[in-house]
């Protein structure tokens, strides 16, 4: 049937929510998960961050998937629409919070032909 | 596929099937038997409650009118909305006190749901505030009613009654936009996706069993 109630009351990271959320896959969760985003969308009401967590900003979510999947080098990189697609945000979003994080020095990119991938730098 | 009108399963033909893979035009009410899930089922039940609940105050309170006489009057039309209201007045009522206690019995089968979906979408904070601005529409609208039974003067009464008919269309489209209308489609989708499933299991099982 559903996912089982989260029974702790701790807050939820940035990371917990994204994983949390793309766990559901029962059909009933999945109605509740679409109708919830749709009331929360016409009723004018924001997105509900998550309490004390991590702050769940692009580049955070960026760095958190990087970190996920364990991306230090060209082989184990993603392409910026591979990117976008696991975090579910556009693809000129996550391009720009990449060209902001290389610009930082926290992801590396590197280019082979035409194909461009980014991940986290050494340091 | 079309032509063969064959039963698969119970109560489901391949032209349900088929219309809602396709996403054409298929009832609330034919839905239930695609979804797995008891609980999207009782949702459906809920929506369905809610819709007939809305359909039958819609008549009450704004009912078609036809063959109105050129002679009508200003005073005749205050006295028949007058009339009228006092006439449906109970009927009425029950009927508007029937929305809030759908809207609970809808938000608390969703509020079953995952409980990601409640810390991550408020979900019980965004069906309680909607809950209260029905709850105050509704109160709106049993004032102007109290106000149309005892207003004398046409003037008050022609307002009070415009003023009954805007508040419940306001309602009216607030619960079909922000409830059954985006609940109606993502079960559709879901739906959907069970059909397809459905489609596949049916046509590659046969393939199997045929071309093994």
């Amino acid at each position: 049937m559903g996912e089982q109630p989260r029974l702790s009351r701790e807050p939820l990271t940035g990371q917990q929510v994204i994983e949390d959320l793309s766990m559901l896959r029962g059909e009933f969760d999945l109605i509740a998960l679409s109708f919830a985003k749709t009331l929360q969308m016409t009723s004018g009401q924001g997105y509900k961050t998550p309490p004390k967590g991590k702050v769940l900003t692009g580049s955070n979510l960026v760095l958190e998937h990087l970190r996920r999947i364990d991306s230090t080098n060209y082989e184990t990189g993603q392409s910026a629409v591979q990117i976008a697609k696991a975090i579910n945000q556009s693809r000129q979003h996550v391009s720009a919070t990449l060209s902001n994080l290389t610009n930082r020095k926290q992801v590396s990119s590197e280019q082979r032909g035409t194909r461009i991938r980014y991940f986290l730098s050494p340091s | 596929m079309m032509a063969q009108q064959e039963t698969l399963g119970p109560g489901i033909d391949s032209s349900l099937l088929l219309r809602v893979a396709k996403r054409e035009h298929v009832k609330l009410s034919e839905l239930p038997m695609l979804l797995v899930d008891a609980r999207s089922r009782r949702l459906v039940r809920g929506i369905l409650k809610l819709q007939s609940c809305l359909h039958r105050a819609y008549d009450l309170i704004d009912p078609s009118i036809s063959n109105v006489p050129s002679s009508f009057t200003k005073v005749m039309l205050a006295q028949a909305n007058r009339s009228y209201f006092l006439k449906v007045r109970t009927q009425l009522i029950a009927e508007l006190a029937r929305v809030p206690t759908i809207i609970q019995e809808i938000g608390s089968t969703l509020l079953e749901s995952s409980q990601i979906i409640e810390e991550v979408y408020g979900l019980t904070n965004v069906l309680g505030s909607f809950y209260k601005n029905v709850i105050s529409t509704l109160e709106l609208i049993n004032t102007e009613l109290a106000s149309i039974e005892s207003s004398a003067f046409t003037d008050d009464l022609l307002e009070h009654s415009s003023t009954l008919r805007k508040l419940w269309r306001d309602l009216e489209m607030q619960l079909k936009h922000q409830i059954i209308a985006p609940l109606k489609l993502s079960i559709t989708e879901r739906a959907r996706e069970n059909s397809l499933k459905r489609i596949g299991e049916l046509v590659y099982g046969r393939a199997t069993e045929t071309f093994p």
